[in-house]
């Protein structure tokens, strides 16, 4: 039937009113922003997908990956849980186009600054962020108390073992061994709870709550003033080279000009500090924290450059004034390697170069023979320790899959995995290989393969 | 709407109104599935059917393992959460007779629990549209007519001078909208629609749509004889007529402005003949 109402009538209508368009997700609030304490992009994420009562790989599945290239990420070795990679957080394309679909779909500005992206144009990406998921348990309790519990983006950071705030050392496990859930039950994928026993990350244990090292203090609140500097609020300098202008500024008043006496204060190769001064590379954040302590100034100066508040430390002093040790001889480091080659365990090439103070393509070429030892020593070590390791898992699948044979049931893969406390067997082939074994023995073994 | 205007303006996520007609599934008993659904489209809340429950087992949080085939439950917690995440305050349930038909006794008050919970939980004013029929809603319970507000929508009636010059007005608007030429003015034939509608607008709209439908479907021209073929039948109209002059005499005593002192006069009477039925 048609409409009794005009279109061209309706819209002038004197009662109709333009309603500007909603967000399509919910406008959730991002927590800590202008802190320190900011929230992390993940955990964003993850409470965005508990708001809209979504577990967040169906939101991914369904909302994101059609918006994103989703097959390009895959082919560049991301997961499909692409928020529990440790780029995710970072400076890199992925942070970049979900912070983009993000603030598109809930309308709220300032994603960037849930992630390193405003530091895009001043830090390398490389040893930016921890691969190992860590959280302060009494943060996690006062923003539960705050009904809105959340992770930080300062405890993603590569170098960060401590919580500041409250002097006390990170946890990187909940302590759930004996606890995990059956293959039934899931724990809700949420910033504060533990993804294995589903229980609150903010309840540990007395006993876990360790006092932070002094070192791990200072370094952690490095990194947090940066996270709280105007860096991240859009407001600070756009300055690209700024490591370049800082060591331009301080090498005067503080290594009289002379680049080898900067480089042993910094403990660096002259070479390096030649590289930063040229603006050939960006700074890599360890490197940014390391300049910074030495000039107890802050990671934002270092990065734009600001060396007004560069001080001498004495620790600073007795560095630079050390005089450079001379390169050991050509006996020296044959001695070492053969006593390293007699030694009770084997070393590595790379771990032997360290511990002699040489290059290591510089070690290969002055002594090929007993280099060529020593890394065929260290191979078979490692390979027989290799296979003492898959030895030993494929003994306790086959142990888990007959104890679950016995009772009855069909031994799988995932039921083998959750009764190993969640171990993940699928992601070894090896492992996938050996459980699956393990599995078909048992059910021949118990009358189950009918 | 402008006293929200400045604020939907302001955050894009904020929805002061949800507006849908309750669900008539076909089955026997109310959609509760279907309603959830619909609040759900009306926000556009994403991924409806893929909601997922959150049970809270001694200290653990957990969650279902599947996302498919959400239950009831887990659609309700959605939308309270997402209709508190879009700060709505009103939600308008037009339509609402599937409501109250075919629920009886406790699965009435079943169903006004469900929708009181969801008004506590998201902080919303109910706003029930429909029939006489949910008039049964108020009889239902004093928690219930204590919270409630009865706005009387009546129909014009015959012989009230005001009544009669605004179903006029209302026709001479509606004419406006209808696209064909040469249609006679029909204002000049108020009363005798007036009296074929009952002087209810909702009728008066319908029958104007079925005789634009005829004119079209017989050459685009507008006849009487178009507009008396789409009349409701004499039948049809008794049968509404009946219902509305019932739902009239029981909202005469459960609307605002129908209580005088003399009732609570009353009142004070039953409660003082039910203490000395109590000694």
């Amino acid at each position: 039937m048609q409409s009794l109402i005009h279109e061209s009538e309706l819209s002038s209508w004197e009662h109709t009113k333009v309603i500007p368009k909603r967000s399509h997700l919910i406008r959730l609030e991002p927590r800590g922003l202008g802190t320190p304490f900011r929230e992390s992009l993940s955990s964003y994420f993850l409470r965005l997908a508990d708001a809209h009562s979504v577990s967040p790989n169906t939101f991914y599945r369904y909302l994101v990956s059609p918006e994103l290239n989703v097959n390009r990420m895959l082919a560049a070795g991301y997961s499909t849980n692409a928020w529990e990679s440790s780029g995710f957080n970072s400076l890199g394309q992925i942070p970049l186009g979900w912070t983009k679909f993000l603030q598109e779909q809930t309308c709220v500005e300032g994603l960037s600054t849930l992630c390193l992206l405003p530091l895009r144009e001043k830090i390398s990406r490389r040893m930016l962020m921890s691969d190992v998921n860590r959280w302060c348990p009494i943060c996690i309790e006062e923003s539960e108390k705050e009904r809105i519990p959340f992770g930080q983006l300062l405890w993603k950071l590569h170098g960060v073992y401590a919580c500041y705030r409250h002097g006390i050392r990170l946890l990187s496990q909940c302590g759930c061994g004996q606890g995990r859930l059956s293959s039934v039950q899931q724990a809700k994928l949420l910033p504060h709870i533990c993804k294995h026993c589903g229980r609150s990350l903010g309840k540990a244990d007395s006993g876990a709550i360790i006092p932070a090292q002094p070192e791990d203090i200072v370094q952690a609140k490095l990194l947090g003033e940066l996270l709280g500097s105007d860096l991240f609020s859009g407001a600070g300098p756009k300055y690209k080279h700024g490591v370049s202008h800082f060591l331009k500024a301080v090498i005067w008043p503080f290594a009289d000009g002379n680049i080898p006496k900067l480089a042993r204060t910094l403990g660096k190769a002259d070479s390096v500090i030649h590289y930063w001064i040229q603006n050939h590379c960006k700074l890599s954040l360890p490197n940014a924290v390391l300049i910074a302590r030495t000039f107890s100034c802050s990671i934002r100066d270092v990065l734009i450059g600001d060396a007004s508040m560069a001080q001498v430390s004495k620790e600073m002093v007795e560095r630079s004034e050390m005089p450079k040790a001379p390169p050991p001889s050509h006996e020296e480091i044959r001695a070492s390697l053969e006593s390293m080659l007699r030694g009770p365990s084997p070393v590595s090439l790379a771990e032997a170069a360290r511990r002699i103070g040489v290059d290591r393509s510089g070690l290969t070429h002055s002594h090929p023979e007993i280099c060529k030892e020593l890394t065929s020593r260290w191979r078979e070590e490692r390979h027989q320790e290799s296979l003492d390791l898959h030895r030993e898992k494929a003994e306790a699948y086959r142990d888990t899959a007959r104890k679950i044979a016995k009772s009855g049931i069909r031994p799988t893969r995932r039921r083998v995995s959750d009764l190993l406390n969640g171990q993940h067997v699928a992601f070894d082939p090896r492992d996938r290989e050996a459980c699956d074994r393990a599995c078909q023995d048992a059910m021949l073994e118990f009358g189950l393969d009918r | 709407m402008e006293k929200y205007q400045q604020k939907i303006n302001e955050d894009p996520g904020y929805i002061p109104a949800v507006i849908i007609s309750a669900p008539a599934s076909g089955e026997a008993v109310f959609s509760w599935r279907m309603f959830y659904t619909r609040i759900g489209d009306a926000l556009a809340e994403p991924l409806i059917d893929r909601k997922q429950s959150t049970f809270l087992v001694g200290d653990r949080v957990i969650t279902s393992r599947s996302s498919r085939g959400c239950t009831v439950a887990a659609l309700q917690t959605a939308i309270s959460g997402c209709l508190l995440a879009r700060r709505t305050s009103l939600l308008v349930i037009d339509e609402a007779i599937p409501l109250v038909r075919n629920a009886r006794g406790d699965s009435l008050e079943t169903h006004m629990d469900a929708l009181r919970s969801l008004s506590n939980i998201c902080g919303l004013t109910l706003a029930i549209v429909g029939s006489y029929d949910l008039l049964r809603l108020v009889e239902l319970s004093g928690q219930l007519a204590r919270r409630s507000t009865i706005l009387h929508f009546p129909r014009y009636q015959t012989g009230v001078k005001a009544d009669e010059n605004a179903f006029q007005s209302a026709l001479a608007s509606l004419q406006r909208y209808i696209p064909l030429k040469n249609v006679p003015d029909l204002t000049l034939r108020s009363d005798q629609l007036h009296n074929a509608c009952i002087g209810c607008v909702g009728i008066l709209k319908d029958t104007l749509a079925r005789a634009l439908e005829i004119s079209l479907h017989l050459g685009g021209r507008w006849s009487d004889e178009n507009l008396r073929k789409a009349l409701l039948p004499k039948k049809s109209l008794l049968s509404i007529l009946r219902e509305t002059l019932e739902g009239e005499k029981q909202i005469k005593d459960l609307a605002f402005g129908s209580a005088t002192f003399n009732d609570y006069a009353d009142i004070q009477n039953f409660l003082q003949e039910e203490r000395t039925c109590n000694r």
